[in-house]
């Protein structure tokens, strides 16, 4: 049996929280009401709206044919046998056991069907308090109305985790649809890093449908890193809310590589003193993939600062669109906002659109944005070349050098290694142009 | 037996002819330096001789062992045994110095053979440290946010680990500090050998304090008007270049 997606979702377990059943009823009502985006709204400029049409997509539940051995043994990234949540479809594959003296510290990271039956209060509390901000009511909505499993991560106070968590999401068969919900908490003086990868396990069409709320309480450490590995059919649509708190520090990082078209939306709230987030984000399209990228700088606070760098490289006819907003509220004194979008175009096909925007309503702020679109500088060829390198080997070592500079801020050995390696196997895969 | 040999070279920018006719000579085993006043076409000569696309060459030719540079693309004039030594290094963000210089000797590798990366490592280390080097230039992205002392080092460093038959070295003392000059010029003086040219070019004599010419040319107006030995250069700088242009015009 197949499902649209307009047709009622199918409900969850009876045994859910009162408030969670309410809440995707709530959602899937206005998901009706709520009008598709249209090319009259700002948020949807230059964006191809052709491509959001999903009549035959199917409910993923119905697609059960996988090999499960085959998912969990290809879902190792770091070397080290980190903690780790394996999904196929929105279904939970696997799961390691937790080091019980993290358990016994009050660490929660685990499936959502799992923290609903056994930390739905304190889940309550934080579980999608954000609205979306940056056009996408109809999407959002969407996803909580459909949303059944994703993974809720709450560090408690104090703790501090060295190694990376990790979370696979795989999506197989033609049509599957996928709506993963992330949430992670660090509470005060807690840290960790996440690491979620996204990948089709074949060439299909598939959609995927995600929020990622991350919340830092105050002097807190979170870093969240998504990497985006899907079929150069599927098509992806992903919003992330990142609350920083004060002297807390978010570091949201994403890597786009599949996908036929995506849509990404990041927005940061500076919600504290000292509060700083960072945006990063990493996009190599090539063919025909469109990559849409809206962006939010939200300063609420004053003193707050917040750094974002968008890289993209673009071969072939792939397009991308950036748009940012950096918003300073009245009382956001001494923000501290950077925002640069660098594309390197590497086709004269290729097509990337900056839309920087700023909105100023405090005094003494410090804000700047930039962005540039350039083919590979001649000079860093002519001098490459002037060693002996041939000029498409020149390319592309200029072409990977771009795009490291932005994975190096990460500041992570460990999970550079693993987004380098992810880049590098793509560049072999786009050969030397 | 190698040879470099520069024969009626004619080269354009934007339509403005600036070499006009450039004869010269570097037998293997010898340092040349070209001298010149600003405007002579001295770095021209220099891009031109690596293949850089904006000159454009409308007579005459470079042969480098009896081939044409000139035919050759960038990267082939390298491995053909040609090195410049920029005077203004590009920046390579997200490159390493180590990966950048990897993938040069990889190129000089016939297909399937890799890079003993052990033995290179071994081989840069060396090198840097007699340049003085701190190791961690080979983690850092080529060039970027190197001082100008350290830009030039790296020229060096390049040059050391290529070896190649001849090394052009465009005013590669300027930007140095004395101290980074001495070292730079050691790291060339290490180079010299039998079978390996040098042109370096200059606009000061200082650097012929250090790296000792055999031969000295004089470049005014995109040719050569006068060579000689050494002592050239000592009288070039107490004389200025407005003695020879002077006395040039004369003679034409």
């Amino acid at each position: 049996m197949s499902l649209s997606l307009s047709d009622l979702p199918n409900p969850v377990n009876e045994d859910s929280p009162k408030w969670y059943i309410d809440s995707r009823q709530l959602a899937w009502q206005k998901f009706l009401e709520s009008p598709w985006p249209s090319r009259k709204d700002e948020d949807w400029r230059f964006a191809n709206l052709k491509k959001l049409s999903y009549e035959n997509v199917r409910d993923s539940e119905q697609i059960v044919n996988f090999d499960y051995n085959k998912y969990v043994s290809n879902s190792i990234s770091l070397n080290n046998g980190n903690d780790r949540l394996v999904f196929n479809n929105d279904k939970l594959l696997f799961q390691s056991n937790l080091d019980d003296e993290l358990l016994s510290k009050g660490l929660i990271f685990k499936p959502l069907s799992r923290a609903l039956a056994e930390d739905a209060d304190l889940l309550k509390n934080y579980f999608m308090k954000e609205d979306p901000k940056l056009g996408s009511e109809k999407l959002f909505n969407l996803h909580q109305a459909r949303q059944r499993e994703g993974y809720f991560i709450y560090v408690p106070e104090g703790l501090v985790l060295k190694s990376p968590l990790e979370v696979f999401h795989w999506v197989s068969g033609e049509d599957a649809v996928i709506f993963p919900y992330t949430l992670i908490v660090t509470a005060a003086g807690s840290s960790v890093t996440v690491a979620e990868y996204l990948a089709s396990s074949d060439d299909e069409f598939g959609l995927t449908c995600g929020v990622s709320d991350l919340i830092a309480e105050e002097d807190s450490e979170l870093t969240y890193v998504r990497t985006q590995n899907l079929s150069e059919k599927a098509h992806s649509f992903h919003i992330s809310n990142v609350s920083a708190h004060s002297n807390s520090n978010i570091k949201n990082f994403s890597l786009n590589l599949g996908c036929d078209w995506l849509r990404q939306e990041s927005v940061s709230r500076l919600l504290g003193e000292k509060a700083h987030s960072e945006m990063i984000s990493v996009n190599v399209p090539e063919n025909n993939q469109e990559f849409d990228m809206r962006t939010m700088q939200l300063h609420e606070h004053a003193n707050t600062s917040s750094d974002l760098l968008y890289k993209n490289a673009l071969y072939d006819k792939s397009k991308t669109t950036f748009a940012g907003m950096i918003k300073v509220e009245n009382e956001a004194h001494f923000t501290d906002a950077y925002q640069t979008c660098r594309n390197l175009l590497m086709s004269d096909e290729c097509e990337a659109n900056s839309l920087p925007g700023l909105e100023i309503k405090a005094d003494q702020v410090k804000c700047s944005h930039g962005s540039t679109s350039n083919p590979v500088a001649e000079e860093e060829l002519f001098y490459l070349m002037s060693r002996g390198i041939e000029e498409a080997v020149s390319r592309q070592l200029v072409t990977f050098g771009f795009v490291k500079d932005a994975v190096d801020r990460l500041k992570n050995p460990q999970l550079e290694e693993v987004v380098l390696g992810k880049l590098e196997r793509r560049f072999k895969k786009i050969g030397l142009r | 037996m190698s040879s470099l040999e520069i024969v009626n070279l004619h080269a354009n920018i934007n339509g403005t002819e600036i070499l006009k006719g450039l004869n010269l000579n570097v037998p293997q085993g010898e340092v040349h330096a070209i001298m010149g006043p600003n405007g002579s076409g001295k770095s021209t000569l220099a891009k031109v001789m690596a293949g850089h696309e904006d000159y454009e060459v409308t007579g005459g030719d470079v042969l480098l062992n009896g081939k044409s540079l000139l035919e050759m693309e960038v990267d082939e004039r390298s491995k053909a045994g040609l090195f410049l030594a920029f005077q203004y290094p590009a920046e390579i963000p997200g490159v390493s110095n180590a990966n950048f210089l990897r993938a040069a000797r990889q190129a000089r590798l016939p297909e399937g053979e890799e890079i003993d990366a052990v033995a290179f490592y071994k081989e840069i280390y060396d090198k840097m440290d007699q340049l003085g080097m701190d190791r961690k230039f080979t983690g850092r992205s080529v060039n970027e946010g190197f001082s100008g002392g350290e830009k030039k080092r790296n020229e060096v460093l390049q040059m050391m680990m290529l070896e190649p038959a001849y090394a052009v070295l465009d005013e590669t003392d300027s930007g140095l500090d004395i101290d980074a000059l001495k070292i730079v010029a050691e790291g060339v003086n290490a180079m010299r050998s039998q079978d390996r040219g040098f042109l370096v070019i200059t606009h000061y004599q200082r650097l012929l304090d250090y790296i000792v010419p055999d031969h000295v040319h004089v470049l005014n107006d995109g040719q050569i008007i006068r060579s000689g030995s050494k002592d050239l250069a000592l009288e070039l700088e107490e004389k200025g270049y407005d003695w020879l242009k002077e006395e040039n015009l004369v003679k034409s």
